[in-house]
């Protein structure tokens, strides 16, 4: 449970499959056996392309609901992608902000606080990960959004791409704000606030602890001075778990 | 992913994506490469038409499915004090 929120998977695997699974990934929360797909269908996401009579009709088109106590999807995600892994989800993230617990890292760069998380510590090749950065900025100071003038540099947050073959970060809308001894109206950011999105892991990667890198660029500014630009380069530890093709985990 | 069709509307008919299938399962049955146009073509047959079901706003259909351990639980019970989120997935066995 996370926030109050507690989760669960749906597949068509027998329990004899998914008490495998959940073992050997250390799952705790239930993972419930459709085996006939009644529920898939039910749901209108049986995938229809799957012939008949292949092991693999009764699949779901993956994805997933965030459900109020009543029972109304108050969010869903669903991606045409072929590795989903029952693991903490891109939508918690979104909506809270905070998800494994230290799958994360801290920058103080002076008056700005940035916390980088990603949604998971481990993580196949070519998995997506949900990815938030919280800021917190002393009162007082900013830091820019876009578009802007030259001459002052906006806010980012970029993955380099060793492990990564794509990302996108979603900065909330910034406050437009007249600065009267500069004679401009700026794009700002204040107090706290959120970017979301993901990080989609490249394919083949070597398995085992890794590193997730990248550069936080920023400039803070008061309505008086601006300090320098900068550019803080930040980690986070990552485990890259190998694919296990099924064949061979039996 | 396709933001250009709308859900549910397909764009390969059934017996193109049906021989990609068997294509793809014969060749992995046969422990053969499978090259990367065919790989494409066999990502895009499995994900046409896709349907994503309840929208946002709706109330999902109620159920009472068994768990890893056989312990069987209903929507509700399954339940947070803050809600559920409920992972559709393909399978855990491949």
């Amino acid at each position: 449970m996370r926030n109050g929120i507690n989760v669960a998977s749906i597949s068509y695997d027998s329990r004899e499959i998914l008490d495998r699974f959940a073992d050997q990934y250390h799952i705790t929360y239930p993972m419930l056996s459709d085996h006939d797909s009644l529920i898939i269908r039910k749901f209108g996401i049986l995938n229809t392309n799957v012939p008949p009579g292949t092991r693999f009709y009764g699949i779901p088109f993956p994805g997933q609901y965030l459900l109020s106590p009543d029972g109304t999807v108050r969010d869903k995600l669903f991606l045409p992608d072929y590795q989903t892994r029952p693991t903490a989800s891109e939508i918690l993230l979104r909506e809270y902000g905070i998800p494994a617990a230290d799958a994360g890292v801290t920058i103080t760069a002076e008056d700005v606080q940035v916390r980088i998380v990603i949604s998971d510590k481990r993580a196949f090749s070519g998995q997506r990960l949900g990815a938030a950065v919280n800021f917190k900025i002393a009162p007082g100071w900013h830091i820019y959004g876009e578009p802007l003038p030259a001459g002052y540099s906006p806010t980012s947050v970029k993955f380099d791409d060793d492990l990564v073959a794509s990302q996108a970060l979603e900065f909330p809308q910034p406050k437009q704000v007249k600065f009267e001894l500069l004679g401009e109206t700026l794009p700002v950011y204040q107090g706290e606030f959120r970017a979301t999105g993901y990080v989609l892991f490249k394919q083949k990667l070597p398995a085992g602890e890794q590193k997730l890198t990248g550069t936080l660029n920023c400039q803070e500014c008061n309505d008086k001075i601006c300090k320098l630009p900068q550019s803080v380069r930040f980690q986070i530890p990552i485990k890259i778990d190998p694919y296990v093709p099924a064949a061979a985990r039996k | 992913m396709s933001t250009s069709t709308a859900e549910g509307v397909a764009t390969m008919d059934q017996m193109t994506k049906a021989n990609i299938f068997h294509e793809v399962l014969k060749r992995r049955a046969a422990g053969e490469n499978v090259d990367s146009a065919l790989w494409n073509d066999f990502v895009i047959a499995q994900n046409d038409a896709l349907r994503t079901g309840p929208r946002v706003g709706e109330k999902v259909p109620d159920f009472a499915l068994s768990d890893q351990n056989g312990q069987e639980h209903s929507l509700q019970q399954l339940m947070g004090p803050k809600g559920l989120l409920l992972v559709f997935v393909r399978s855990a066995d491949w």
